[in-house]
């Protein structure tokens, strides 16, 4: 792994639950080299005002690259997947990582914590897990408590600014939101960020139709006219490849939508286990099949940057 | 490549219930955590809630299991104190109002008296699990085993039968057809380790695989679905593929049997179709949808330049 980075990442779990995000600049509606498609328009959200006396430095960045992973159905493997992502880019930048599934916090996994939920009998009180920051430098949030918890906290700038222990408020590179197709709200919101959609699939007809939904939601719901697709548990890249052709085929025919081929990451077994015990395999098992395979994904949305939101470029 | 499998002992009781929260389902079958911080009650180490709302208490014991039938009282005699306040609390949880909760006891260790404690108990529901803790490749894994209702008839049998022996009775009464327990025909710790990482770590199979033993077989279930069987014999495993999806494969060493079971996993995958040929699950597509899906997944719309 990359020990360059410095002052980016401190290396020790802790609770930021006092984290909260801003812009600096005036919403635009989407990132300049974006085009948005008439119908999404604006949510009728208000972003939260930004304090002038709140005005750090770009430390020239432009904007923050948004990256909504999602995927529809039962466990496309998109927490995996954004989890990994996001240790597999943190090298390249500042990342932070919003765990929005309100059925499968998965973060939580990664993260040691007992419980995203805590309900004490006595209070009948609940509160969401707090956002950590984890060895790689990835702030991680729980945003599966409070559906709200986003909006609110996301601001309007272009680039989106965190409250990082031992850094103080810095600007992000990347910001991932692990959000199911079925939180159309939430995708619908993001889509005023100017994301990029990753749609996580397993390979099958089952998983060829739960994909297609994503595409679906994100077609209608934020007007994107462009997603990666990523195949999980793919029996082998040629599998993947085919299994790619469908789906950009039928999102062509019955969407009107470009998915473009991100990776395959292959099925290993226990990952799942392994990656409750010692976290994310990009960091923890940096050989691995699986690792290396999101590691080529993170290199393809390094090097074609927008490709996968708005543009059929 | 073979993966090294060291057993080692139990974590001390945090990390162990740590390791807990994330294998609820693992505890007791489609349950979630709900609490694992439960406040003013002593002994429940963790609150979950089973697929029909029911509350399931889970009690750790790494010593001392022989208070375990006296413990169920407790639990009991607790619940019933706090019941309303308790199911007020836990309501938003989906929680729902019943008599009385699960009980599961978590331990390295029951001793057959306890078991056999326990079978005497049909009444109450309570469940054992044997917990067990792994290095594999290095990395830590918990591996939990039911003492299942029919181990614990079984164990309760065969008290029966010894009674019987010793009084003179029949020492078999099934009439000479053999019933092996696979798990005690399974010699290797490796590959008792693997089947139950099998068990519990596919990703994206998680907590979905449910494992039945019968006679010398192993059943891998994914909800209803058959996902492989595994039958056991001296010196060698036969992996039969769910639903006849491919040709039963005989291996004979743990690495040979990882492969075997990976490639069913994989099969699965990639033969897993829309139950009931519908949509499946929360899919939901519309005629068209599902005419040019069809189309396009059969090959005869692959390339989707037309229409």
């Amino acid at each position: 792994m990359d020990e360059s980075s410095g002052s980016r990442s401190p290396k020790t779990l802790a609770d930021v639950s006092h984290l909260f995000f801003s812009g600096t600049e005036e919403a635009e509606g989407s990132p300049g080299d974006i085009e948005p498609v008439e119908e999404h328009g604006d949510t009728g959200r208000d972003a939260p005002d930004v304090g002038d006396d709140l005005e750090p430095s770009d430390e020239g960045r432009d904007r923050t690259r948004v990256l909504v992973v999602t995927g529809g159905g039962d466990s496309p493997g998109k927490s995996t997947l954004a989890i990994n992502l996001a240790h597999a880019l943190a090298p390249f930048g500042r990342v932070a990582l919003f765990d929005a599934d309100p059925s499968i916090p998965n973060a939580r996994y990664f993260l040691g914590l007992p419980s995203w939920h805590y309900l004490s009998p006595l209070t009948g009180d609940g509160r969401a897990a707090p956002a950590v920051v984890t060895d790689a430098g990835v702030l991680v949030a729980d945003w599966s408590h409070d559906a709200n918890g986003p909006v609110e906290s996301f601001g309007n700038g272009r680039v989106i600014y965190a409250d990082i222990p031992d850094v103080g408020r810095a600007p992000l590179d990347f910001v991932l939101v692990d959000v199911p197709a079925s939180n159309t709200e939430l995708i619908s919101w993001l889509a005023t960020r100017g994301p990029e959609y990753l749609v996580a699939a397993r390979p099958g007809r089952r998983g060829f139709e739960c994909a297609f939904s994503a595409l679906r939601t994100l077609r209608r719901d934020s007007g994107a006219v462009a997603a990666g697709l990523v195949v999980n548990g793919a029996p082998g890249d040629e599998s993947a490849r085919d299994f790619h052709a469908k789906t950009a085929a039928a999102a062509r025919r019955l969407l009107s939508m470009e998915v473009r081929f991100l990776g395959a990451v292959p099925f290993e077994p226990g990952l799942g286990a392994q990656q409750r015990e010692r976290g994310a395999v990009v960091s923890s098992c940096p050989d691995g099949e699986a690792a290396l395979a999101i590691r080529r994904v993170a290199s393809q949305l390094l090097e074609n940057d927008g490709r996968y939101g708005w543009t059929r470029g | 490549m073979a993966a090294r499998v060291e057993r080692v002992p139990i974590p001390e009781p945090a990390q162990l219930r740590r390791a807990l929260t994330e294998r609820a389902d693992g505890i007791c079958s489609g349950a979630r955590v709900v609490d694992a911080d439960l406040q003013g009650h002593t002994g429940v180490d963790l609150l979950l809630v089973d697929g029909e709302g029911r509350p399931v208490f889970v009690d750790v014991l790494t010593s001392d299991t022989e208070r375990l039938p006296t413990r169920v009282f407790e639990h009991e005699a607790w619940f019933d104190q706090n019941r309303r306040l308790f199911l007020k609390a836990y309501a938003d949880e989906g929680v729902v109002k019943v008599e009385s909760p699960r009980f599961v006891f978590v331990s390295p260790k029951f001793r057959p008296a306890v078991i056999a404690a326990v079978a005497a108990m049909p009444d109450k529901p309570v469940r054992l699990v044997r917990v067990e803790y792994f290095l594999i490749d290095g990395a830590a894994e918990v591996l939990l085993e039911d003492v299942t209702p029919t181990q614990v008839e079984r164990v309760s049998l065969a008290v029966a039968r010894r009674s019987g022996e010793m009084s003179g009775g029949e020492p078999s009464g099934d009439g000479g057809s053999r019933t092996a327990d696979p798990q005690s025909v399974i010699e290797s710790e490796s590959v008792r380790a693997l089947l139950a990482l099998f068990r519990s770590g596919v990703d994206g199979l998680d907590c979905r695989i449910k494992a039945e033993e019968k006679d010398d077989r192993i059943s891998f279930k994914v909800g209803e679905r058959s996902l492989a069987e595994v039958a056991v014999s001296q010196g060698s495993f036969t992996v039969s593929p769910g639903e006849g999806l491919a040709n039963p494969i005989v291996v004979s060493d743990r690495v040979s049997l990882e492969r075997a079971l990976n490639s069913v996993v994989s099969l699965y995958i990639r033969e897993e179709r829309p139950r009931d040929g519908g949509n499946g699950g929360d899919v939901e597509l519309s005629d068209e949808e599902r005419e040019v899906l069809s189309e396009v997944w059969s090959g005869a719309g692959h390339t989707g330049e037309q229409g």
